[in-house]
């Protein structure tokens, strides 16, 4: 029973309501008759809006050649035709007291109006105020419709009918904008004083589109001579200062020169840049000190129009303001409008500077240097630099400060193979003749080093030294020290040995005047003389080196007496003994030279070559991201060595945190490991090893000949 | 008398250039759209055309297109085209038409450029 009731009770509710069905029908009824109506509706209102257009269509037909007669009736016409032309117009003046009739005609002109010019047009203009179309639209600026009045104004501009002016020029001030903007279209079209009046009434801002309307209808206006439109520029209203300025500009009326300057001072910025632009274009140079005296107190945008006017008006004469403004301002954007304007004033005065690649800078120097020194000394051999005896003038090598950083590459290659040809020549000592007389080493092979110096640096020597001095022929030489090298040289001496010889041999002369001269850069000049006494003194092995006394410093006569002994030497081409005396006192005279070239080059210039070699390293460390460089640094471990040391030194201030850690860390361990390898090459065994090993697998092949030694008994001296 | 057939779907303006055309002594057949046009130089080759650019189903420069290629005539065009549509009036030079003229259009000035026209032949 529960259950039956239950599921009774759930079904009333889905069930369908109790309306009666008569009550149904008449519901059907009542949509049917509306949708009935509803189309009974359209179809009486289309038909009547057809009805109404093929009315019209037809009414345009039937007037469409009375206009084309009314239009192209000529003057020369028959006394006929003329007669039916009377008559057509009182037909007409019937025909349009039908106010559907007088609509259709008014579209008909409107719409010819917009398709024909010249002759035809006129004609139409004036049959449309002969038919007194025109009322129709004085009527609808009456109207409190806004749209109604502005289709009265558009109507009345249309058909350009005058004496509408006077109606129109009222709306200008009009609240409603839509009315106000054809009211000032209107009055600016039909008479030329429009503007003036539109100019001194307006209170409104006028937008740039309207500007370029009002601007295109001036264009296009016959007859039209522009007013003044500098006494505009006084106006209070900011847009009739702007759109005058415009007008000004496109009329070109000079004219208002001194008023648009003055215009600089406006408080608005907008008024400011638009008096800039009209300045730029008219090229008025006198407003350029009150360009400058307003851009400190523009904005942003105003200053960089400010710097594009003073680019074109100005000439070099303010291109230090532009660098000082460039210097004070900062913001990016108008520094580098200044830049640009320094390099519109005077091109190429500001080169870019970031992202450059600096290799391709120096060679363009060095090609310059080239082009200069050939420019200033065509053919001529400069005296202050050494030129070898055998090498003509056209094979002179200019070293600038690229070439000068390779050349203490050189300097390593030159070490070892240096003493790599020494050991060879001593070696070879030891098995030859007992009266051995190695009187030459031909080292002419050597590099010729010429180290050319800056012009200013010249010029500054030329003063302080004597001047017969700097007339020498003979150029001094200046080689970067390496202490390690004098020390395998002297190790080397240590180990000579002659067991054939009887008695101790001394080696009288050793014609080293082919070696570029070592001179610390920081040492001086008195210690040198102490190094040769200091070799002078050496007795290996029974083999005595006679060197003569260390002399004093260089004087200029005795600089003078090496260097005619030297440029002697030099022209009768012979080589002599080794002459101890004239190497100490030319080593003298090159360290005074040195030191003093090196005081001076420091005043000179700030940027000395660095004083360790050019690591291979160093280039490509430079132009890579930061995971070479960190493989880069990992090389740099495995085959390093005290140059890469002192390049890593350098990096010990890299931007990177990684990169840096990693360099003190290679740092440290390159260091190690060349101190153990040092501690290894430096014994005399390890120096004739490595000799040995590397006389067969060397790169370079030098022709490294016995010369100018001659070593002599010391039993048959004393004899 | 020369035949001229005036190609344009502006009712008026054509009905005001046949009429200006017609008193000056040429016979003017107007078509008001290109199908018509097609049909009409099918038929007959004018002595000269003057047509509208902007036309339903056939465009001036197609019936200049069919006229120098289709029909293989040299009859004289004349291309009338609204102001701004350079574009088109080159084209139109391209495919053959002799002289254009641009809206709006003074009647005189057509007419003078049809006799021109008409006189070179």
């Amino acid at each position: 029973m529960i259950r039956i009731a239950l599921t009774y009770q759930s079904f009333t509710l889905i069930s369908v309501p109790k309306i009666h069905t008569d009550l149904l029908w008449d519901l059907s009824v009542l949509f049917g008759s509306l949708c009935l109506l509803y189309f009974a509706f359209i179809f009486f209102f289309r038909n009547r809006l057809s009805a109404k257009a093929k009315n019209i269509n037809d009414r345009r037909k039937q007037l469409t050649p009375i206009i084309s007669n009314f239009l192209f009736y000529g003057e020369d016409a028959s006394k006929e035709e003329k007669y039916e032309y009377v008559e057509l117009k009182v037909e007409m003046r019937e025909f349009i007291k039908d106010p559907i009739n007088r609509s259709v005609l008014k579209e008909i002109l409107l719409d010819l109006q917009r398709d024909l010019t010249g002759d035809a047009r006129r004609r139409l203009l004036s049959l449309y105020q002969d038919f007194d179309l025109h009322l129709d639209a004085y009527q609808k600026l009456n109207s409190w419709r806004w749209e109604v009045v502005t289709k009265g104004i558009v109507e009345l501009t249309q058909m350009q009918v005058e004496q509408a002016y006077t109606f129109i020029k009222n709306f200008i001030n009009h609240k409603r904008s839509v009315i106000r903007k054809q009211a000032q279209i209107a009055a600016v079209s039909l008479k030329h004083e429009g503007i003036s009046h539109f100019l001194d009434t307006n209170k409104y801002a006028i937008s740039e589109w309207q500007q370029i309307k009002i601007l295109e209808i001036l264009r296009d206006k016959e007859d039209f001579i522009p007013p003044n439109f500098g006494a505009w520029l006084t106006s209070k209203n900011k847009d009739v200062v702007l759109f005058s300025l415009r007008l000004i500009r496109h009329y070109n009326q000079t004219d208002a020169n001194c008023l648009v300057t003055e215009l600089l001072k406006h408080k608005d910025d907008e008024v400011k840049q638009a008096a800039i632009e009209c300045i730029k274009e008219f090229g008025i140079k006198e407003a350029v000190p009150v360009l400058k005296a307003a851009f400190r107190r523009s904005n942003r945008a105003t200053k960089i129009v400010i710097l594009d006017a003073l680019g074109i008006l100005c000439s070099d004469d303010i291109i230090p303001y532009l660098f000082e403004i460039y210097e004070h301002e900062n913001n990016f954007n108008i520094k580098s409008k200044a830049l640009s304007t320094i390099n519109v004033i005077s091109p190429n005065t500001v080169l870019p500077e970031e992202n450059l690649d600096p290799s391709i800078k120096i060679a363009e120097e060095m090609q310059v240097d080239e082009e200069v020194r050939d420019v200033e000394n065509p053919g001529e051999i400069d005296k202050n630099e050494i030129v070898p005896p055998h090498e003509t003038v056209e094979e002179k090598v200019v070293i600038t400060e690229e070439a000068s950083e390779l050349f203490l590459e050189d300097l390593d290659v030159f070490e070892y193979c240096f003493m790599e040809e020494l050991n060879e020549i001593l070696d070879r000592s030891d098995i030859e003749d007992n009266d051995i007389e190695a009187k030459y080493l031909p080292l002419d092979f050597l590099p010729i080093v010429v180290q050319k110096q800056p012009k200013m640096a010249k010029k500054k020597q030329k003063k302080t030294l004597d001047p017969e001095l700097t007339q020498l022929d003979v150029r001094f030489e200046e080689v970067h020290p390496d202490e390690g090298f004098r020390r395998e040289l002297e190790d080397i001496l240590s180990r000579v040995e002659v067991p054939d010889l009887e008695g101790n041999i001394e080696v009288e002369y050793l014609n080293f005047k082919f070696l570029p001269f070592v001179i610390s850069e920081e040492a001086e000049a008195d210690q040198l003389p102490a190094l040769i006494d200091e070799i002078n003194a050496m007795e290996v092995n029974g083999v005595e080196i006679v060197l003569p006394a260390s002399g004093e410093a260089l004087d200029t006569n005795e600089a003078e007496k090496i260097a005619d002994k030297d440029h002697q030497e030099e022209e009768n081409d012979t080589c002599s003994l080794v002459d101890w005396d004239d190497l100490e006192t030319e080593v003298d005279a090159i360290a005074t030279k040195s030191i003093e070239k090196h005081t001076k080059e420091e005043n000179i210039e700030e940027s000395d070559p660095p004083s360790y070699g050019f690591s291979i390293f160093e280039e490509l460390f430079r132009h890579c991201d930061t995971e070479s460089k960190l493989i880069l640094l990992d090389e740099i471990l495995d085959l390093g060595d005290e140059k890469e040391l002192c390049f890593l030194q350098t990096l010990f201030k890299d931007p990177n945190r990684d990169v840096r850690k990693k360099v003190k860390n290679i740092a440290k361990r390159l260091t190690e490991k060349l101190a153990v390898e040092q501690t290894a090459n430096h014994t005399p065994e390890a120096i004739v090893k490595w000799a040995d090993t590397e006389k067969n697998g060397r790169s370079l092949s030098l022709n490294f000949d016995l010369e100018n030694l001659e070593i002599k008994n010391v039993n048959d001296t004393k004899k | 008398m020369k035949k001229i057939l005036l190609a344009d779907d502006d009712e008026l303006l054509a009905s005001l250039l046949n009429y200006r055309l017609d008193k000056a002594g040429y016979k003017v057949h107007w078509s008001c759209d290109g199908r018509e046009v097609k049909e009409e130089l099918e038929k007959e080759i004018p002595d000269i055309i003057v047509s509208d650019i902007m036309m339903p189903y056939f465009s001036g420069l197609e019936l200049v297109d069919f006229v120098r290629n289709t029909l293989e005539s040299k009859v004289p065009i004349i291309i009338i085209s609204s102001a701004g549509n350079e574009e088109n009036v080159l084209s139109a030079f391209e495919l053959g038409a002799n002289d254009f003229i641009s809206k709006p259009v003074s009647p005189s000035e057509l007419l003078v450029r049809v006799t021109r026209e008409l006189n070179k032949g």
